[in-house]
């Protein structure tokens, strides 16, 4: 049984060993152990079988002791319920826990198996195996001495050079030779001497040192860097990432768009317009600008000093005092009062005096580094050749009368200029009397004013930039403190590359390696700044095809909503099934819009090209045959548009300059031939002067205007100058000086040319009609059937919109008398004075249509009075001022090259006819080239009106006199004259009588029976004057008068 | 000569501490990019929840574009306002996200963020109203460094974007 056991022990002991690995090694020698013993036990077991019961109760009773001193442990740990629920198990578990080491958790009967294992265990394995022995120590102290044996330790005391060094060699120092040493990594002096010192113990330690006896080392790995945190609060923030407050404000979005009526927020804003900086200091100040920075600042502390004037409120009050107490010492009665004054004046005395003496020393001291600072600024002048600033110092005596207590000023000027032109130096008077600092005799000689004023002035003459340059390359470069970090790199790499500086400079290393950086970073940096990178490069396409798509076009038009028949259809896929003709009539519509909005120069003038039209070019053809003059092209007449077939934008206007007369030469071009320089290009310098006034009337009647027109040029042409060699052709005219005009030939026309649309007006049948105006109707419509073109006019409207005939508005009228007391002998000036006067008239501003017939026109005294006119009045004043002089004047109808329609005063003089021009008041004889008339078509004078039917209107061509009827066709025949002329009859009378009330007067009037007067058409005339006497007795006058028309 | 259409509506917003809120938004794209139709930006109404917390915009977006590149793809960019009982308005946040570049239907979720400003301005925020803004209102889009800048998270904007893409294919973009 006992065999059974153990095999069953020895079985299951083995079963939980393969389980627990973890103790494998250990158990396998002991269970080889516990074999051997167990063998050798089996004799002794057979034999004590009987006594086995026994020792089997006492282990179990060895664990009953155990359990309860587990259930007392148990109990501290554990309370109530639980140690209960403990009581029921205990017989199992005390087991376990009293042996920790034991090998199985089985039941009650392995562990009794197992505890039997541990009793051998305990008896014999432990004994053989362990061995106990006393801990081995050694003591510090020769521990310490036995490492010092094998290790060595460096001292850290420094080396001396010579014994790192190679024999005989000096350390060399390469950074004090000038070469730029990196900077090594900062090491403890104590550790680098450990290491030299252990470096020279090795057997070729002294290859670790370099020529200056350190050890070699590479430059230091780090990086400087701050080490201080930003203050991230304090700094400034990307100013795209700035926050702003706002305030939680109620807007109103639906007023937003639709209610702006509201007057705008009031929002105020200050502009700040800084003109300039004024440095005190600069670092690229140089020496000269220090200087004078240093002399503006103490010349400033110097008018601050002189404005407050401590000093002289000083001296008025110790001379004052001075003057108080010399009183009070002349007066011989001395009393307690006096004296105690006295007393108290001598105290304030010497204080005041302590303060003056003050005050005036810190004005001396202050003068006297003024004036310092302003010669070394001149001798730095002087040695440095040129001038940089323009600062200048001027010092002012002012002189004191000692004997008159006035202070008489006397000054003196000690002028300092210095004026260094071209590195030369003039001096002027150079005096300098420094007797200020001379020490005075007298006390009151003593206590004298400064008498020494500076002034400032920025007037010195500053050497050229041209001259500076030469002398700056001679100044030393100054030193650069340090590259800011935010600097122009461009510049700075420029100035880097110009100044040469020493790249061995240590100084300068930082701005070499930067000149490196950017001389190597500079190959690939593009000249240029785009936007957006690589939009090119990655494009599917241009910005030209993307343009033209005609899809896009017409969607983006559809959604401007300027497309409204496409706006309900459906737009096309594709730009193919887009038809053009959209796009076209839209292009038209822009170009149109394009035409009119945008002119240049360029566009409307053509430069001094022959004018070509299209009928020209087919008239080429006929060229060949033609004789030919290059020199003298041939007009071509041309074929006639009507206005109706031509749209905006199709007319052009081509002007023509043929040849000018007497131009204006500039006086700067003295190069260019005297006189006769008609070129295109000194034509083209003058284009200031010419202005040419082309009236649209004018350019429609004529298709061109061809001919000679003077320019208007104003009286005083500063900067020209008239050829002397120029002859004029009137060399008779004696009126104005004619060399100073300047004529131009033009051809103009415009292209195509249009045919004028003539308005034929359907006069209406006036009912009045007296048999004269019926005459004049009649005769206007014969002489337009003759001469369809040429000017007539002999009925015209009255202010009052009565039908007159011209012949009325004539009539003699005296000008001003200040006009005629001008000259009072010379007729002709007085003439041209009145015609001058005439011409100052300004005209009516939008004349109407001259063609529809019905002018309106005022008599001369209301065209006066009202100081207004058109054409025609003009003219007929100035004919009705001439007829007071008694000189045969008319009126002449015709169109004049520069104005169109004109009215120009004819006078006949004893051989000679002369034309007069009201609008500018020039007189022109009749065979004056110059003249502008072109026609002459119509005369009229207060007696009758004339029109011209011969071939030629030309006024060179036309014969004047008027009293031949195959050349004039007169509109009264010469036995009619006269009779037709209408009178007006006057009759009135002035009533005087005292005022009672208004009824009599009225009653008074109707007694005289002026008012049944009979005839039609009677004007009545009415004025009432009423003179006061005292006690308000009045006389009343009233004047009447009828005005009756007969015929 | 690609084409795009973003045709959809911002939802609404959810997530924001305020209630009564409407939104600004924009459509940004860059210079290679041709807007033929439709309107890049708008404002929605002020809309107030009734039944839970999310307001409800329903704002129509329909653009239509030409490009000639893919750079600058459009991003759609939000300020989100809420207005209180007086009828102040104050920002609720910033939101910005690109638009989709795949075609058909996307929900889009875009959080928003605001500005915190300085102590004094989050208390003059919670006790006054207002608060800080940005000056500049591309930094919503734009890729400035913004590392300096604190924000406190908003609510989210809600998107539904279609997209229909045109001739992508005859450049080599495949989508």
């Amino acid at each position: 049984m006992s065999e059974e056991m153990d095999n069953v022990t020895a079985e299951e002991i083995r079963d939980k060993h393969l389980q627990k690995e973890e103790n494998q090694n250990i158990v396998k020698t002991l269970r080889g152990k516990v074999r051997e013993k167990r063998k050798n036990s089996k004799i002794n077991k057979n034999e004590k079988s009987s006594t086995e019961q026994l020792t089997d109760s006492k282990i179990y009773q060895r664990t009953k002791t155990e359990v309860s001193l587990d259930k007392s442990l148990s109990f501290f740990i554990l309370n109530g319920e639980e140690s209960s629920a403990l009581d029921e198990s205990s017989k199992q578990r005390p087991v376990n826990h009293s042996y920790p080491k034991c090998f199985s958790l089985g039941g009650n009967l392995q562990n009794v198996d197992e505890s039997e294992d541990e009793e051998f265990m305990k008896e014999f394995i432990l004994t053989d195996l362990v061995k106990v022995k006393a801990a081995e120590y050694e003591d510090d102290q020769e521990q310490i001495k036995k490492q010092k044996a094998n290790i060595f330790v460096p001292s850290s005391s420094p080396v001396v050079n010579q014994r790192k060094l190679p024999k005989d060699m000096m350390p060399r120092i390469l950074e004090d030779e000038g070469f730029y040493i990196q900077r090594k990594p900062e090491i403890y002096k104590k550790t680098c001497n450990k290491m030299e010192n252990r470096l020279l113990k090795l057997e070729e330690g002294k290859r670790w040192f370099g020529e200056s006896g350190e050890i070699l080392s590479l430059p230091t790995p780090i990086k400087q860097s701050w080490n201080f945190r930003l203050n991230i609060r304090k700094e400034s923030l990307n100013p795209l990432l700035k926050t702003i407050y706002r305030k939680a404000v109620k807007c109103d979005l639906g007023s937003l768009f639709v209610n702006k009526i509201e007057g705008p927020r009031e929002i105020y804003q200050l502009d700040l317009n800084i003109v300039g900086l004024q440095f005190s200091h600069h670092h690229l100040f140089n020496q000269e600008q220090v200087l004078c920075a240093r002399l503006l600042q103490l010349y400033e502390c110097f008018q601050d000093r002189q404005q407050q004037n401590v000093s002289q409120l000083l001296y008025e009050k110790l001379k004052a005092l001075t003057d108080a107490t010399k009183l009070s010492n002349e007066n011989s009665e001395i009393n307690q009062l006096t004296r105690k004054s006295l007393q108290d004046y001598n105290w304030q005395i010497s204080n005041t005096k302590q303060l003056y003496d003050l005050e005036r020393g810190k004005d001396l001291s202050l003068l006297r580094s003024i004036l310092r600072t302003w010669k070394q600024i001149k001798s730095l002048r002087q040695q440095q050749g040129f001038t940089s600033t323009p600062i200048k110092l001027q010092v002012q005596r002012i002189k004191i009368n000692k004997c008159d207590e006035q202070e008489q000023e006397q000054i003196s000027e000690i002028s300092e200029t210095e004026k260094k032109t071209e590195g030369k130096e003039l001096k002027n008077g150079k005096k300098e009397r420094l007797s200020y600092l001379a020490p005075d005799e007298t006390e009151m000689e003593r206590m004298k004013q400064i008498t020494l004023r500076p002034q400032l002035s920025f007037t010195a003459e500053l050497t050229s930039l041209s001259k500076c340059s030469l002398m700056l390359r001679n100044v030393d470069t100054r030193g650069v403190p340090g590259i800011p970090w935010l600097i122009n790199e461009q510049k700075l790499f420029e100035w880097a590359n110009e100044v040469r500086i020493d790249p061995n400079n240590p100084e300068y290393s930082d701005l070499m390696e930067f000149v490196m950086y950017m001389s190597l970073k500079g190959q690939d940096i593009p000249k240029y700044f785009r936007l957006e990178q690589l939009q090119d490069e990655f494009n599917f396409v241009s910005e030209e095809e993307m343009e033209k798509s005609k899809r896009f076009q017409l969607l983006q038009l559809r959604n401007a909503g300027q497309l409204d028949n496409f706006l309900l259809q459906q737009m096309p896929l594709h730009d193919i099934e887009i038809p053009d003709l959209v796009f076209q009539v839209r292009r038209l519509i822009m170009k149109r819009i394009v035409k009119i909005t945008k002119c240049n120069l360029s566009d409307i003038v053509t430069d001094y090209e022959e004018i070509v039209s299209t009928s020209q070019l087919t008239d080429a053809v006929f060229k060949f045959v033609e004789p030919r003059r290059k020199l003298k092209p041939q007009r071509k007449e041309r074929k006639k548009v009507t206005a109706l077939t031509i749209s905006d934008g199709d007319i052009k206007i081509l002007v023509r300059i043929v040849r000018a007369y007497n131009i204006p030469m500039r006086k700067t071009t003295i190069n260019s031939s005297p006189g006769h320089d008609y070129s295109f290009s000194s034509l083209s310098k003058i284009k200031d002067n010419i202005y040419i006034n082309i009236f649209d009337e004018m350019m429609i009647e004529k298709h061109e205007i061809s001919g000679t027109f003077q320019v208007t040029i104003p009286p005083v042409l500063l900067g020209y100058t008239w050829s002397n060699t120029y002859v004029f052709p009137r060399e008779d005219s004696n009126e104005q000086n004619l060399k100073e005009c300047t004529f131009l030939n033009i051809f103009a026309t415009i292209e195509p040319q249009i045919s004028y649309v003539t308005y034929n007006p359907t006069l209406d049948k006036f009912l009045d009609q007296t048999e004269v105006l019926q005459r004049a109707q009649i005769f206007k419509k014969n002489c337009k059937a003759i001469f369809p073109n040429r000017r007539i006019i002999t009925t015209v409207f009255n202010d009052e919109g009565i039908q007159f005939l011209v012949t009325r508005y004539i009539k003699a009228l005296n000008p001003p008398q200040q006009l005629l007391d001008i000259f009072l002998h010379n007729s002709n000036a007085t003439l041209d004075l009145i015609a001058r006067f005439v011409s100052l008239i300004p005209f009516m501003p939008n004349t109407p249509d001259e063609n529809d017939g019905s002018d309106i026109w005022m008599t001369s005294e209301r065209c006066i009075s009202l100081a207004i006119g058109n054409k025609e009045e003009h003219a007929i004043l100035l004919c009705n001022f001439f007829l007071y002089f008694g000189k045969k004047a008319l009126v002449l109808l015709g169109t004049s090259g520069l104005e169109g329609h004109v009215a120009y005063v004819l006078t006949q003089e004893t051989n000679e006819y002369l034309l007069w021009n009201p609008s500018t008041g020039q007189c022109y004889k009749q065979f004056d080239p110059f003249c502008p008339l072109k026609s002459v078509d119509c005369l009229f004078d207060d007696r009758n009106v004339w029109f011209n039917i011969q071939q030629s209107n030309t006024p060179m061509a036309v014969f004047f006199d008027y009293s031949k009827e195959s050349f004039w066709k007169p509109l009264l025949p010469k036995n009619v004259q006269g009779t037709k002329v209408q009178s007006i009859q006057v009759t009135g009378f002035p009533i005087q009588m005292p005022y009672t009330d208004v009824q009599s007067v009225i009653d008074a009037v109707y007694q005289t029976g002026i008012n049944s007067v009979e005839f039609p058409q009677t004007e009545f005339a009415l004025a009432v004057y009423i003179h006061p006497y005292p006690n308000n007795i009045l006389s009343v006058w009233v004047y009447l008068a009828s005005l009756v028309q007969y015929q | 000569m690609a084409e795009v259409h973003v045709i959809g509506q911002i939802m609404g917003a959810s997530g924001f501490s305020e209630s009564s809120l409407f939104c600004k938004w924009g459509i940004h794209t860059g210079a290679a990019w041709k807007l033929l139709s439709g309107v890049r930006e708008g404002q929605t109404q002020v809309d107030t929840p009734q039944i839970g917390e999310m307001a409800y915009w329903s704002h129509p977006i329909d653009l239509h574009f030409a490009t000639k590149g893919l750079q600058g793809w459009p991003r759609l960019h939000f300020q989100v306002w809420s207005q209180d009982s007086f009828g102040r308005c104050q920002l609720a946040g910033y939101g910005f996200c690109h638009v989709p570049s795949s075609p058909g239907t996307h929900q889009l979720a875009c959080p928003t963020w605001r500005p915190l400003g300085s102590w004094r301005e989050q208390l003059a925020r919670a006790f006054v109203g207002g608060g800080p803004q940005l000056l500049h209102g591309d930094t919503i889009y734009s890729g400035a460094d913004r590392y300096r800048l604190h924000t406190a998270a908003g609510g989210t904007v809600h998107l539904e974007i279609s997209l229909l893409l045109r001739h992508f294919d005859r450049y080599g973009v495949e989508c």
